[in-house]
């Protein structure tokens, strides 16, 4: 289990991340949904250990990421994209990853050919297309066979055959029992395959629950994706009116 | 286990770096071939024959030793990759610290594997550089038993580089960038220090001049050879414990 607990991060005068609790449990797909700019990253940049929060905690089965000494048995996360040098080939990338937490290195071959990269495994991932190294980026989370999985926009770039593999995945690993965390600015894009939601805005949470909680009084989720984070978006863009839209 | 696993790790991502294979192949064929071919044009040449610059003769000890700035470069590029790879446009250092988020261990592993990498091609450039200089040139000196003076500044060049290394490192690390090791490092393994020594006294203490005193004859007017190593190794080590306070500290 996820539990993030009234976790703050200010980057000087800037509050980020504003007094945020949720937790993701096992068996279920948890979306973290908002605005670009809204504090999702940051919120699972603390959660994997990258930020030290400026106060709060968040957990994973009850321990702080940096004190696991081999994370990614027990922690699968992409966060902003493979992560993976260009000059390297996907095999070498996800070789080192599998050594440094003394994963069998055959699970390397396991996860090229779960995520469909098998083909690619010996060219060099500059080479790669968005899709691929989402999924490269996928196939290293899935190294350790991990019970907690943490996708920061694993469908960012995608085709539509690769968001739907994506909503597949995802619904295969919470069927699986594990805790699926994931993250879009697309309510949309979650709505099919999150069950539990947790909407943030200006690094606070403005929502969460079931989808039916989410949505209240709202005709639909997305309108209630868009009421609750109208004010906590980056950019909108104006009708000839004037009027925001 | 976890220490192994992650030298494992860390020596995989050096070997099939190709930028960086390629940086230490050069640096020790590279410098063999121009040993080969200076030796073979000019060691023999009798010291006061007007197609030399210098009438006085390179001592024997350190004959050889002047090819050692072409490898030095590359070991620097070498060091500066070797910090800032993990900060490129991959943004690396994520997936580094989500499968390692004990971050001294990382740092501390990073350094030995670069200190031992840079330490062994070191040595290799120049044993095999002195090798073929005495080789090829008539020096009187046998190629096969190299005089223990030979072998100390042999090992003063692998120690020399293997400081100037971590020097590099540590700034590319602190500047999470490739760029300001070589902007700093090279130019003072290029000359820049030996020309600054030249005119200010001061200057046989910055890092690059402190450690050529290990190597280098001493009527160059460098630090006696210890010195210029305790102050060599001095610049090191306070540099990597502070970048790595900055990297334990720091949101990557």
């Amino acid at each position: 289990m996820i539990e993030v607990s009234h976790l703050v991060k200010r980057h000087g005068h800037r509050t980020v991340v504003d007094d945020v609790s949720f937790t993701a449990l096992p068996g279920r797909v948890t979306g973290l949904l908002g605005p670009n700019g809204a504090g999702k990253s940051s919120t699972l940049r603390i959660l994997l250990g990258l930020d030290r929060a400026t106060s709060g905690v968040a957990t994973i089965d009850g321990s702080p990421y940096r004190s696991l000494s081999r994370p990614l048995l027990s922690v699968g996360a992409m966060l902003g994209g493979p992560g993976a040098h260009a000059g390297r080939t996907a095999r070498a990338h996800l070789t080192w990853v599998a050594q440094s937490n003394a994963i069998p290195e055959r699970r390397v071959d396991e996860v090229l050919e779960y995520t469909g990269l098998r083909d690619a495994a010996r060219r060099r991932i500059g080479g790669f297309s968005l899709g691929m190294g989402q999924r490269l980026g996928i196939a290293a989370a899935l190294l350790g066979d991990p019970r907690v999985l943490v996708l920061d926009e694993p469908t960012n770039g995608l085709d539509p055959d690769g968001i739907r593999w994506t909503r597949r995945l995802l619904r295969s690993l919470a069927d699986e029992g594990k805790v699926v965390l994931v993250s879009s600015h697309l309510m949309t894009e979650r709505e099919d395959t999150a069950d539990d939601f947790v909407v943030i805005a200006r690094g606070r949470v403005v929502a969460s629950g079931a989808a039916a909680d989410v949505t209240g009084s709202h005709r639909t989720l997305e309108d209630a994706f868009f009421a609750l984070t109208d004010e906590g978006a980056d950019f909108r863009s104006t009708g000839p009116d004037g009027g925001t839209r | 286990m976890t220490g192994i696993a992650l030298v494992r790790s860390e020596l995989t991502k050096s070997v099939t770096s190709r930028p960086a294979l390629i940086l230490a192949l050069v640096a020790i064929l590279g410098t063999w071939v121009m040993a080969w071919t200076n030796a073979a044009s000019a060691v023999g040449i009798a010291p006061d024959d007007p197609r030399l610059f210098a009438a006085e003769p390179i001592p024997l000890e350190y004959q050889g030793f002047e090819m050692a700035g072409f490898g030095y470069v590359l070991v620097v590029a070498l060091a500066a990759l070797s910090a800032g790879s993990e900060y490129g446009a991959g943004q690396q250092i994520r997936v580094t610290l989500l499968a390692t988020p004990q971050r001294p261990r990382v740092f501390f592993v990073k350094v030995l594997l670069l200190a031992t990498t840079v330490a062994g091609v070191g040595f290799l450039t120049m044993a095999g550089t002195v090798v073929i200089t005495h080789a090829a040139g008539s020096t009187g000196v046998d190629p096969l038993e190299l005089t223990p003076a030979i072998w100390a500044n042999i090992g003063g060049v692998a120690l020399a580089w293997t400081f100037t290394a971590l020097i590099a490192f540590a700034l590319g690390s602190l500047a999470r960038s490739a760029i300001l090791p070589l902007i700093l490092i090279t130019p003072l393994v290029v000359g820049v220090g030996d020309f600054v020594t030249g005119f200010w006294d001061g200057a046989r203490y910055l890092p690059i001049a402190a450690g050529a005193a290990l190597y280098s004859d001493p009527a160059a007017g460098l630090l006696a050879p210890l010195a210029g190593g305790l102050v060599q190794a001095a610049w090191a080590l306070v540099l990597l414990v502070i970048a790595g306070i900055v990297f334990n500290r720091r949101d990557p």
